[in-house]
């Protein structure tokens, strides 16, 4: 049941943001100079291919269904458990988009010609709107408190990963389900830890760069801001589609019951101790993934647009 | 934009010179952290040595302090109005040209709402 509520919640995220995309659509794109024309080419090639995550994610999620249907099952292990490598792609993916789009806009950042004097102080969230960054830093924090209650529960199973959570049933021993424990979410925080680091390093190197000349100023200024939104977009949603689906497996593994028959007297189902709520758990997985296919499809479909911004700075001829 | 031109005390001096403007004339708070010296340099095609002589000039005068771990920050004492405030002023101007409003009406507008807030 809660699988299909994930497939709604990448049907309505998609859709979702494909109109707000669409409607932020509406203008024209304006001309920008043409030593900037190159990092416009950068991001707006880079915003696109941001869709190949959601891609990876849909395979990962997906690859199992139609393996499974055939007849194999390249995610299950000999103990009937999922592979450790089942959760972290999508953000790995992340990962991925935000090391090369940095690259690609570390060498199409136009050469300083005249200077543009420095008035205030510009950070890596100088250009990024604070909830956006609240958000992003939010997701972060979740996911590592949520790794590390989730190993903290697990036990290892007989592939020795820790992938298995223990029910306890009764003094007739103990009963278990697949969850991701530390075996499946070590591997997503440390994905996600290269996803905020990556994404650290170049919103600060952008945002640092000196400015190509006074007359291109604003501009320089326009792009940069719709870098930095882009990658902090993608970053929030790579680790939110990660978080989302360990909360979904969490709920999942928490919905499971184990039986147990005794001669004349009947079977009794034991569950975790978490069950009441474990639903609760997986639909908010799957909303935490809806949302993370948002922000990547509102980006990646709008156009984008830059609008004149004047710089707060001041304009010194210090040479 | 305001515009400094070189002088003879060199690129040091302009720099000191731009600073000192934006601090006493309020465009930076009172403990706001000032640009990077590698940031400052980097805008201006200086050298490092150059913005941070700049930064050692400021501090001398006590428009600056310099902390280790905190940065190079506005002395509270050498601004006219607080960050705190001054990062609000920023926000309305912002706002204020993103709207199309005029510098006269957000005045007048300002000025009501000072006169008119207990």
């Amino acid at each position: 049941m809660v699988y299909l509520f994930e497939m709604f919640a990448f049907v309505a995220g998609t859709a979702v943001g494909v109109v707000l995309a669409r409607r932020a659509a509406r203008g024209v794109e304006r001309a920008v100079p043409p030593s900037l024309e190159p990092r416009r080419r950068v991001i707006r090639i880079a915003r696109a291919w941001a869709v190949s995550i959601v891609v990876v994610f849909s395979l990962e999620w997906w690859f199992p269904t139609v393996a499974g249907g055939m007849g194999l099952s390249p995610t299950i292990d000999a103990a009937g458990y999922y592979q450790w490598w089942r959760y972290w792609p999508p953000v790995a993916a992340t990962a991925v988009w935000v090391i090369v789009v940095a690259a690609a806009l570390a060498r199409t950042r136009p050469r300083p010609e005249a200077p543009v004097g420095a008035g205030l102080r510009r950070t890596w969230r100088t250009y990024l709107r604070p909830a956006d960054v609240r958000l992003a830093l939010a997701a972060l924090a979740l996911l590592s408190v949520t790794v590390l209650v989730a190993g903290l529960a697990s036990s290892s199973g007989e592939s020795g990963w820790f992938t298995v959570l223990t029910i306890p049933v009764g003094d007739q021993g103990a009963g278990s389900a697949t969850f991701p424990g530390w075996g499946n979410g070590v591997p997503v925080l440390l994905a996600a830890a290269l996803v905020a680091v990556s994404a650290l390093r170049v919103l600060n190197a952008d945002s640092i760069a000196p400015f190509h000349s006074p007359a291109t100023a604003d501009d320089e200024t326009a792009l940069r801001q719709a870098a930095a939104v882009s990658v902090l977009a993608v970053a929030a949603a790579g680790i939110l589609l990660g978080l989302g689906h360990l909360w979904l497996a969490i709920g999942s593994a928490g919905e499971g019951s184990v039986g147990v028959g005794i001669p004349h007297i009947g079977t009794f189902t034991f569950q975790a101790g978490y069950a009441a709520i474990a639903p609760a758990i997986a639909y908010a997985g799957a909303a935490l993934e809806g949302l993370g296919f948002f922000l990547i499809i509102r980006m990646a479909c709008a156009p984008l647009k830059i609008r004149t911004v004047r710089v707060e700075t001041a304009r010194v001829d210090a040479r | 934009m305001n515009r400094v031109a070189p002088s003879e005390g060199g690129a040091a001096a302009d720099i000191h010179r731009h600073f000192r403007g934006l601090i006493v004339s309020g465009v930076l708070g009172g403990g706001e952290r000032l640009p990077t010296v590698r940031q400052v340099a980097g805008d201006l095609g200086v050298a490092p040595g150059t913005a941070a002589k700049a930064f050692r000039q400021l501090e001398q005068e006590g428009l600056v302090v310099t902390r280790a771990g905190a940065g190079t920050r506005v002395s509270p004492e050498a601004a006219l109005l607080p960050y705190g405030v001054v990062d609000r002023i920023r926000a309305l101007v912002n706002e204020s040209r993103r709207q199309g409003a005029t510098i006269d009406d957000v005045l007048a507008a300002l000025r009501a709402s000072w006169d008119s807030e207990p």
